[in-house]
């Protein structure tokens, strides 16, 4: 298959429609065509972002009066005469095949398509594609300016040893072919340090500045240290910022990403973003569509400024999609806080069974994670 | 757009139940149970019809369509889907005929007056600008990549439905959607 029609089928890979034949052959396509996977990705983010339109749009007028008017000039009700476009037999409206048909709300989550691509080929390359070998180099690509690795220029295709730093200046950028896991593109004004390269770790520093990552590989196999947390591939796509105070910021674009500190965890899907804190480790995650109020209630509780002006705020602002960063507080808040989050959290999203208020307020780690499990369906 | 208060008060009712009851009573003839589900509905099926259309104006004369062929056809309505799906159906139905018999006496691409809505749009609902791109690069897509788009990524349509609703080859869906994501991709990164 071309890359056209691969790019074409990518749908019905991810949602298993393709006949066994098809899939393989899309797999190993992905394995090898990096414009293919980059592609993958961008519809993952296409998604994202159709998603967030608005579901509605006011029209510029009140249309009523005029609707009324015709409607009350033919008060008869024909259904039965009337043709809809579509097949010519076809004299009603059809019910919806989909839950789909319900439209965004219940759509059947492509949002996550460069998810489940990255996915299926982690699997893939756990399976069939040879383990690199312990001190792998990184190959590193030029593509603007002059990235220098140590004190020496970075030519075309030249390696990133162990222990040794690629930096950029402002007006140069560079890619890096992570063994064989993905690709990293460090932007300009950036410093990184590949610091473990083997067939169970493949690990970097990023010391200032942005990087890009699209990462091919089974979850926690690709990990990146920043001064503030230590960012775990869950199966990804992700930005990265840092900086010149050690402050982290992580968008993630496609899949989940963990950011991690001396045992604080903030897990980080598709469409979330998460602040890190040198001392202080990775902040609450959240959706950044959610509300400015929301942001900034939430940045505040972060940092123990105004707790409970903020966290009231913040419970007012929060919609279903915002449990994301609900759940993320309960552990993180006194018990008397943690209980108005219960409470709301709650009212948003019922506790499943088997989870109860004493449990949650006592951080009954089982029943965290099964209230997450219910929860997650809403977290695209 | 005053609303007499009644229908203000029905228009708040959101609840499956309060809609049943108000399909009801508009099955019934009740005019101001319609206005009610108008009022609920008009947001909605008007951005539908605005990026199938990809033109605000007539847009909202599509928007009248529907909801008259709604008060038509509610008589023979089940209750086997939502009011909403139900409405939102035959809304991409009615905007699809009106795309077949109207000889393009609408411009298919952005105007300056397009982007004005949208910028319009964007003031009154604080439509982060990444979204206002992309309503505009939706916008100015070709009819048949934008409306297989707005069908199959914004609604949530299958390439078999709307292969049905179009009256094409379901290959056909797939290659307009894959056309329309390249344009994107292209437009996006401008």
């Amino acid at each position: 298959m071309t890359c056209g029609k691969i790019q074409q089928e990518l749908d019905d890979f991810v949602t298993g429609r393709l006949v066994p034949a098809e899939k393989s052959e899309v797999e190993r396509h992905l394995l090898t065509c990096r414009e293919c996977r980059s592609y993958a990705v961008w519809i993952g983010d296409l998604d994202l972002k159709a998603a967030a339109l608005p579901d509605t749009i006011e029209p510029s007028r009140d249309l009523w009066p005029d609707i009324l008017s015709r409607i009350s000039a033919r008060p008869d009700r024909s259904a039965h005469i009337i043709r809809l476009p579509g097949r010519s037999d076809t004299p009603a409206l059809p019910a919806p095949k989909s839950a789909g048909s319900a439209r965004r709300g219940s759509r059947p989550l492509p949002i996550a398509a460069a998810f489940f691509v990255l996915i299926a080929l982690s699997s893939l390359l756990t399976l069939n594609v040879q383990q690199p070998n312990e001190q792998t180099a990184w190959t590193v690509t030029g593509l603007a300016g002059t990235p220098m690795i140590g004190v020496r220029p970075a030519s075309e295709g030249g390696s990133l040893p162990v222990g040794e730093w690629l930096e950029t200046d402002g007006a140069s950028r560079a890619e890096i072919e992570v063994a064989n896991i993905g690709q990293v593109e460090l932007r300009p004004n950036s410093r990184l340090r590949v610091l473990r390269s083997g067939a169970n770790e493949h690990r970097m520093a990023l010391d200032k500045g942005s990087m890009s990552a699209l990462i091919l590989a089974p979850p926690r196999l690709f990990f990146v240290e920043t001064p503030s947390a230590l960012a775990v591939d869950l199966g990804c796509a992700y930005e990265l910022t840092v900086d010149s105070k050690g402050n982290g910021h992580l968008a993630v674009t496609a899949g989940w990403v963990a950011l991690e500190y001396e045992g604080r965890q903030s897990l980080v899907p598709a469409g979330a973003s998460c602040v890190s804190r040198p001392g202080s480790g990775p902040g609450t995650p959240y959706f950044t569509d959610a509300s400015a109020d929301f942001q900034t209630a939430l940045n505040e509780i972060d940092l123990g400024f105004s707790l409970d002006a903020a966290l009231g705020e913040l419970l007012r602002k929060s919609r279903v999609r915002d449990t994301l960063s609900l759940w993320h507080l309960l552990p993180r808040l006194s018990a008397e806080r943690r209980e108005l989050v219960w409470e709301r959290l709650n009212e948003l999203l019922p506790a499943p069974e088997g989870v109860t208020r004493e449990g949650i307020l006592g951080l009954n780690q089982p029943m965290l994670d099964r209230w997450k499990d219910d929860l997650e369906q809403f977290w695209f | 757009m005053a609303m007499e208060p009644a229908v203000a008060a029905r228009a708040g009712q959101g609840a499956a139940s309060d809609i049943t009851l108000l399909v009801e009573q508009a099955q019934a003839g009740d005019q101001s149970a319609f206005e009610a589900l108008y009022r609920l509905h008009v947001g909605r099926v008007n951005a539908l019809c605005r990026r199938m259309l990809g033109n605000p104006g007539w847009a909202e004369d599509v928007v009248q369509d529907a909801f008259v062929r709604a008060w038509l056809m509610l008589g023979g309505f089940r209750h086997e889907s939502s009011f909403g799906s139900w409405l939102y159906r035959l809304t991409v139905n009615v905007a699809l005929l009106e795309l077949r018999t109207t000889k393009r006496r609408h411009s298919r691409v952005v105007t300056c007056e397009n982007v004005t809505e949208f910028e319009k749009n964007r003031e009154s609902t604080a439509t982060p600008e990444s979204a206002l791109d992309l309503e505009k690069a939706v916008a100015s897509l070709p009819e048949q990549a934008r409306i297989v788009f707005v069908l199959h990524e914004i609604e949530g349509y299958q390439h078999e439905e709307i292969a049905q609703m179009l009256g094409t080859a379901v290959g056909t869906s797939k290659a307009q959607l894959h056309r329309a994501r390249q344009l994107l991709r292209e437009r996006l990164k401008r």
